[in-house]
């Protein structure tokens, strides 16, 4: 049972994705902002985050590089979504690991979602 | 001194030739004068005269040693003394010869000076009073006194003598009274007929003379009528006056012929009579100048001031003087009128002929006058009498031919002008209504005109409130797009998701394992009720963005202004970022919800909204497009209930407006977009629509710190 980690500033799109993904056999976690994002990946240990790049006051872009800096002890697996196909190049510069262009098919996803965690099982840290 | 005297009496009586006669002067019925019936025994040779007074001076043989020849026709003031007082005796012979026969032997004094009349030394008669009885001095009223009848014996001689006392005339020249009647009738013989000659010449010179002053006072009188009724004619009024001139002239004249007059009557009459006569005379001139619309010339001017001299001037001098003065002026008045006559014949025209043929009637009648007193004497007065009518009432009447003329002429004028005037009105009335026509078709041409444009005007202002509804439509439709394909989105993964969940369920169902079963059923009841959610929030963002591009109704209806701010808040904002990936800005919001439903014009107000967002966000997005990332955009809504009114505030943190364009920003087209991006109705309209709520639209801006837009709504 992988463990997702979903932020987007969208309530709507959280529900959705957490019943949809929660039936396709995931645990799922929402967060509406990324104000307590260290402390929730802390206690929650997500195997993929899932983060929107326009969040309110802060740029998912640059966070997802925070994130890749800051978080050394596991290596968590990251698809940064966006409706601006723009926002979404040289998503590998910021530390994603794929993207993913908003709206999009529930399936789609989940593709997304195994591909990218079968590709991460070779990068994770584990420290303990 | 005596124009009338000098160029009508003197002559109208005619002019005697005297024959040189022995010292007893025969006289005989043959020496009757024709014309007036009369011997002038005063202008007879014979006469012995001596100064001073003594009765015995009648006795029939006195020593006449220290008499002189003198006879009554040549006395003068001479003889007066130093108190002006003349006395003295004529002495005569007469011998009336057998043809007095059959008849009587009348004598007529006629003098002013009181005259005692003897005959062979016997007092016969008195004249006045000479003083000789003790009574006071009395002058002899002389106008006509019935003669005298004395009973003499033809073929014998009787002596004749006058006694006379006299005086010095007052006014100058220094002459005696009797001088200025005609001395040669000092004393005369009158034949039987002479009373009823004088009678008759009486009564016609009064007839003529009273025509005469009726004639001219009656015209006088015409002419100053008309002249008051007209008094821009100066010419009426010379007319006027000298028409008067001739009727005092007469009158004067009239007055003169009256029965016992005295002599100071006398003088002033004669006075008055010389002052008009000589005025008419003076004013002739300048009326022909006048009426023939010519100019004085200096020259004449100067001579007219001349003859006035002249005529002044006779006044003081002797008869003869004085005659010769008047004829040379009187000449010279004719010639001067004359001249005026031929030297504008050419140019007469109309009434002007009426004064040229009075004039040379007037020469003609009084040159006819001395033609025939001249050449024949003897003709009967009645004639002369007719002449001097001619001569004197032909001016006048030619003054009232001229102005009757001149009427007609100024009639004829007038109504000339008139019918001219109303020609020229009628021209003018029809040109006026032409022209009326004209204004009116241009008028309706214009009116036509100005329908059309205003029709267009309209059509082009709902074009451009369309247009300006549908520009911040367009602004929203990213946003729109956005809103939709989300919950869209949603449906499609739902379905997807629970399509695949039936086909497990169908598969436990198969397996028999119904636990399964009933959990995959509650999973799909969950999809679908959020099919049915985000269906229905597909759906209002639809009728939302349908509602907005429709035409407003004006119709309020109670409306969740909260709802309604967050709506356009999000749909704006989505626009503005789907258009602009990079644009990102802080939404903070602050509604009450304390305020309930409120009834608005939902469109409209929500157009006003959209446009102050849009406003906000477009600030916003230029602040930080020229300023860089470190700008943090904010949008902040804000709702409030006041009592009885909801303020609704849009802030943002802009570039703020600034203070030179403060006053323009709510005027229609006023927009500091670029060309095409912004129409310049926004504000406008939202002002507009803020007005017709009864509510306020305020601003507060700061440059470069933001602005706030308040809407403020009465409940109502």
């Amino acid at each position: 049972m992988n463990k997702l980690l979903v932020v987007d500033d969208s309530i709507d799109l959280l529900e959705a994705m957490e019943i949809i993904l929660s039936q396709k056999g995931y645990t799922v976690k929402t967060l509406p902002d990324c104000n307590t994002i260290f402390k929730d990946i802390d206690d929650f240990r997500p195997d993929l985050l899932i983060l929107d790049i326009f969040l309110a006051g802060r740029d998912g872009r640059e966070l997802c590089k925070e994130l890749r800096k800051a978080i050394a002890n596991k290596y968590l697996c990251i698809i940064i979504f966006s409706a601006s196909p723009k926002a979404l190049e040289n998503y590998a510069s910021y530390g994603a690991d794929d993207f993913l262009e908003k709206p999009f098919g529930i399936n789609i996803l989940v593709d997304k979602i195994e591909s990218v965690l079968n590709n991460c099982k070779g990068k994770s840290i584990n420290v303990f | 001194m005596k124009p009338f005297k000098i160029l009508f009496f003197f002559l109208f009586f005619g002019i005697n030739f005297c024959k040189a006669q022995d010292t007893t002067v025969v006289l005989s019925t043959k020496m009757f004068d024709k014309t007036n019936q009369q011997i002038l025994l005063a202008a007879k040779d014979g006469w012995i005269f001596k100064q001073g007074n003594d009765t015995a001076w009648a006795k029939k043989d006195l020593d006449i040693s220290g008499w002189k020849k003198l006879k009554p026709t040549e006395i003068s003031a001479k003889l007066a003394d130093k108190n002006g007082r003349a006395e003295g005796w004529f002495r005569i012979k007469i011998k009336p010869d057998s043809s007095f026969r059959n008849e009587s032997i009348d004598f007529s004094i006629s003098s002013w000076a009181a005259v005692d009349l003897y005959v062979d030394g016997k007092l016969i008669s008195s004249y006045g009073n000479t003083g000789v009885n003790g009574k006071p001095f009395k002058e002899h009223r002389h106008s006509f006194n019935p003669p005298l009848s004395v009973n003499l014996i033809p073929g014998n001689e009787y002596i004749i003598a006058l006694h006379f006392v006299d005086y010095v005339a007052p006014l100058p020249p220094r002459r005696l009274k009797s001088e200025d009647a005609s001395l040669q009738y000092f004393i005369s013989l009158s034949s039987p007929n002479y009373i009823s000659f004088v009678v008759n010449s009486i009564i016609q010179e009064y007839t003529y003379v009273t025509i005469w002053v009726a004639v001219c006072a009656i015209l006088s009188i015409l002419f100053w009528l008309l002249y008051f009724q007209n008094r821009n004619e100066k010419n009426l009024r010379l007319i006027a006056i000298c028409t008067s001139c001739f009727a005092l002239t007469m009158f004067f004249e009239a007055r003169q012929l009256a029965l016992g007059i005295s002599y100071n009557s006398f003088t002033v009459y004669n006075l008055a009579t010389g002052l008009f006569v000589e005025a008419a005379l003076l004013i002739m001139p300048f009326l022909l100048v006048k009426i023939f619309k010519r100019k004085l010339s200096w020259p004449l001017k100067i001579f007219l001031v001349i003859l006035l001299i002249a005529f002044i001037t006779d006044f003081f001098v002797s008869n003869t003087t004085g005659n010769i003065l008047i004829g040379v002026s009187v000449l010279s008045i004719i010639v001067i009128c004359l001249y005026y006559i031929v030297s504008s014949w050419k140019k007469l025209k109309g009434a002007q002929w009426a004064i040229v043929t009075g004039l040379l009637l007037s020469l003609f009648f009084i040159l006819l006058f001395f033609f025939i007193t001249i050449f024949y004497p003897g003709i009967v007065p009645q004639y002369f009498l007719l002449f001097l009518s001619g001569f004197i009432l032909s001016f006048p009447l030619s003054l009232l031919v001229y102005v009757a003329m001149r009427f007609k002429e100024f009639i004829k004028e007038v109504q000339q002008n008139a019918k001219q005037v109303v020609q020229f009105s009628e021209e003018k009335k029809e040109h006026a209504i032409n022209q009326q026509k004209i204004l009116q078709e241009e008028v309706n041409r214009q009116t036509a005109e100005i329908r059309t444009t205003l029709d267009n005007l309209k059509s082009a202002q709902s074009q451009l409130i369309q247009s300006e509804k549908m520009a911040s439509l367009g602004e929203l439709t990213a946003g729109i797009a956005h809103e939709i394909q989300n919950p869209l989105n949603f449906v499609n993964n739902f379905s997807e998701v629970s399509n695949e969940l039936i086909e497990e369920m169908n598969e436990e169902i198969s397996k028999g394992n119904f636990e399964e079963v009933k959990t995959i059923a509650a999973d799909v009841k969950q999809n679908l009720e959020k099919i049915n959610h985000h269906g229905k929030r597909a759906d209002a963002i639809v009728k939302g963005m349908l509602q907005h591009s429709r035409k407003s109704e004006g119709v309020k209806e109670p409306t969740d202004i909260n709802a309604l701010c967050d709506e356009y808040l999000r749909l704006s904002y989505h626009g503005l970022r789907a258009k602009d990936k990079s644009f990102n800005a802080e939404l903070k919001t602050d509604f009450d919800n304390s305020i309930g439903k409120i009834n608005i014009v939902l469109q409209d107000i929500g157009r006003v909204i959209l446009n102050l967002i849009n406003n906000a966000f477009y600030t916003v997005n230029e602040r930080q497009k020229s300023e860089g990332e470190w700008f943090k955009p904010e949008v902040f809504v804000q709702t409030k209930k006041e009592k009885n009114r909801v303020c609704i505030t849009v802030t943002d943190n802009g570039n703020g407006i600034p203070q030179n364009i403060m006053d323009k920003i709510f005027q229609p087209f006023f927009t500091t977009k670029p060309t095409g991006s912004g129409t310049g109705l926004g504000l406008s309209l939202s002002y507009d629509i803020i007005k017709a709520h009864g509510g306020e639209i305020k601003v507060e801006t700061k440059e470069d710190e933001g602005s706030e837009f308040m809407i403020q709504l009465p409940i109502v």
